[in-house]
């Protein structure tokens, strides 16, 4: 599973587990990992170097994850995103219905196996519009 | 006291029962209220019905001593208007009325006077109906401040467990990844998958939990989606109880099942769970050897799944508790606890998104055998 050319995915989580999780597994299957830990820094290190994806939980400080899927994809149309949401309330699964209207295209609710996220990466990287 | 909360001041602060002595005769009021701050009683009172109506509002006093005769609002009015409100419903209103007055007092019990006090008073009579008029309200205020704390507690609980449980998912999901990269980074090393494997078996148990709650939760709020389809339960009974993975103890577990198919209109998954509750929590209280029953019967209008077991079984007292949220029922002699409170709770609320029945009853052998009914819906004539 090893990614041709090192695409870079930019996660963003608060949950200091998550990310480090999703960055040694994804950089175990050879993709460049980015970290961010909540939206404004993201859309800073976007704003820096874009990423061929973009994970992103939803509740975080300092701009959320629908926060992050408007301002991305206001400047960057083509940006592909997956959302991972806490769950199970309805508020969120509300939420995460949104955010797939916004542009996010695959979505995932924790807690998720590490194999469960790489299956949706590499369907998320063969995306064709 | 607290001039912004006078009901709060009232309830914790107020040493003294405070007595509201309402009566258009000053020289009745002054030797009412000699008499009563002589036995150790806060008095306060009004001239006439209309002030002695916005007295009690205001100071919510824990006795009204109050005439019937009066100029403009009478007393039986006034005694009316504090039991129509939610707010004065509570406190005792003792009337004070003529003697022969039989019409006053049927008036006065019709507005819902508590007790009668007739004229001319007699003072050590008076004395004593106010002392078990002021013991009645005391007891009303505890068990409405004990009652309110214990709301307080069980809505802070439920806050609090929800947002503990809300709160797991991430760390739960980082520690399945890292038990996951320790699996893939073993080389080969059969000890330390096995471990990691065993790790993560026990993280899935905390998934599993975690989703519990969150489901109760739902459930109660009515925001679980039910989706019905049409279900064989002969299939689907043992496929869930084989989800459970092999059981404990050299449990055997043997099936009461009618011939292939049951159908019945139910949504599989949460159906399947319920199975999966009822049964591990069967395996709980089963002894080392025993035996698990799930029988499967269908009737005409429904159809009945029982779980039963041969564990020590559940007092009839404790039987509908069991079902409510973190109830447990106490197992006698033999120590341990009977579960989370949480599997059954979930058993009932998704039984009864279906419209069906949960219950539990004795079996032979003094075991408990826990049934669900399910109904199929009624053909529109």
């Amino acid at each position: 599973m090893v990614a041709s050319s090192r695409q870079r995915i930019l996660v963003v989580d608060d949950d200091p587990g998550i990310r480090n999780v999703l960055q040694v597994g994804l950089g175990k299957a050879g993709y460049e990992v980015v970290l961010a830990c909540d939206g404004a820094e993201a859309l800073r290190l976007w704003q820096a170097q874009r990423a061929d994806l973009v994970i992103t939980d939803l509740h975080m400080p300092a701009k959320n994850g629908l926060e992050v899927i408007l301002e991305l994809l206001a400047h960057s149309p083509e940006a592909r995103i997956i959302v991972m949401s806490d769950g199970g309330q309805t508020q969120q699964i509300e939420l995460l219905g949104d955010a797939r209207l916004l542009g996010a295209i695959l979505t995932i609710k924790k807690p998720f196996r590490l194999v469960e996220m790489m299956s949706l990466v590499s369907r998320a990287l063969k995306w064709v519009d | 006291m607290n001039e912004n909360n006078p009901t709060k001041a009232r309830m914790s602060e107020r040493a003294r029962p405070l007595i509201l002595v309402v009566d258009d005769e000053p020289k009745n009021v002054q030797l009412l209220t000699d008499l009563l701050e002589s036995r150790n009683y806060a008095v306060c009172s009004a001239a006439d019905g209309e002030q002695g109506l916005a007295l009690a509002r205001d100071r919510l006093p824990d006795v009204v001593l109050l005439d019937v005769m009066m100029p403009g609002l009478n007393g039986v009015e006034v005694c009316r208007r504090l039991k129509d409100e939610r707010k004065t419903e509570m406190i005792p209103v003792l009337l004070v009325t003529a003697l022969n007055a039989r019409e006053d007092r049927l008036a006065g019990i019709n507005a819902g006077a508590n007790d009668f006090i007739t004229k001319p008073i007699d003072l050590g009579d008076l004395v004593l109906r106010v002392r078990n008029a002021a013991a009645t309200k005391k007891l009303h205020d505890q068990v409405g401040s004990q009652l309110r704390q214990l709301q307080e507690l069980e809505s802070a609980r439920d806050t609090l467990t929800h947002m503990i449980v809300h709160d797991l998912r991430s760390p739960l999901t980082g520690l399945q990844g890292y038990l996951d990269l320790i699996g893939i980074v073993a080389n080969g090393n059969a000890e330390v998958v096995e471990y990691a494997s065993e790790a993560q078996l026990i993280a899935g148990r905390l998934t599993e939990m975690v989703s519990q709650v969150l489901d109760v939760s739902r459930l109660e709020a009515g925001q679980m989606p039910v989706s019905l389809r049409e279900t064989d339960l002969v299939a689907l009974l043992p496929a869930a109880v084989a989800s459970l993975g092999p059981p404990p103890g050299e449990i055997s577990v043997a099936y009461d099942l009618p011939e292939p198919p049951v159908r019945l209109m139910c949504d599989p998954d949460l159906i399947s769970r319920v199975m999966v509750n009822l049964v591990g929590n069967a395996y709980k209280f089963t002894p080392t050897g025993g035996q698990v029953r799930v029988g499967l019967a269908a009737e005409d209008d429904r159809v009945r799944l029982t779980v039963t077991d041969n564990g020590p079984g559940i007092p009839a007292e404790f039987r509908g508790l069991i079902f409510q949220k973190f109830g447990q029922a106490p197992l006698g002699r033999s120590a341990g606890v009977r579960s989370s409170g949480l599997g059954l709770a979930f058993c009932k609320l998704a039984v009864e998104a279906h419209r069906g029945k949960i219950g539990i009853e004795g079996a032979e052998h003094g075991g408990a055998r826990f049934w669900v009914e399910l109904f199929h819906p009624v053909a529109q004539g």
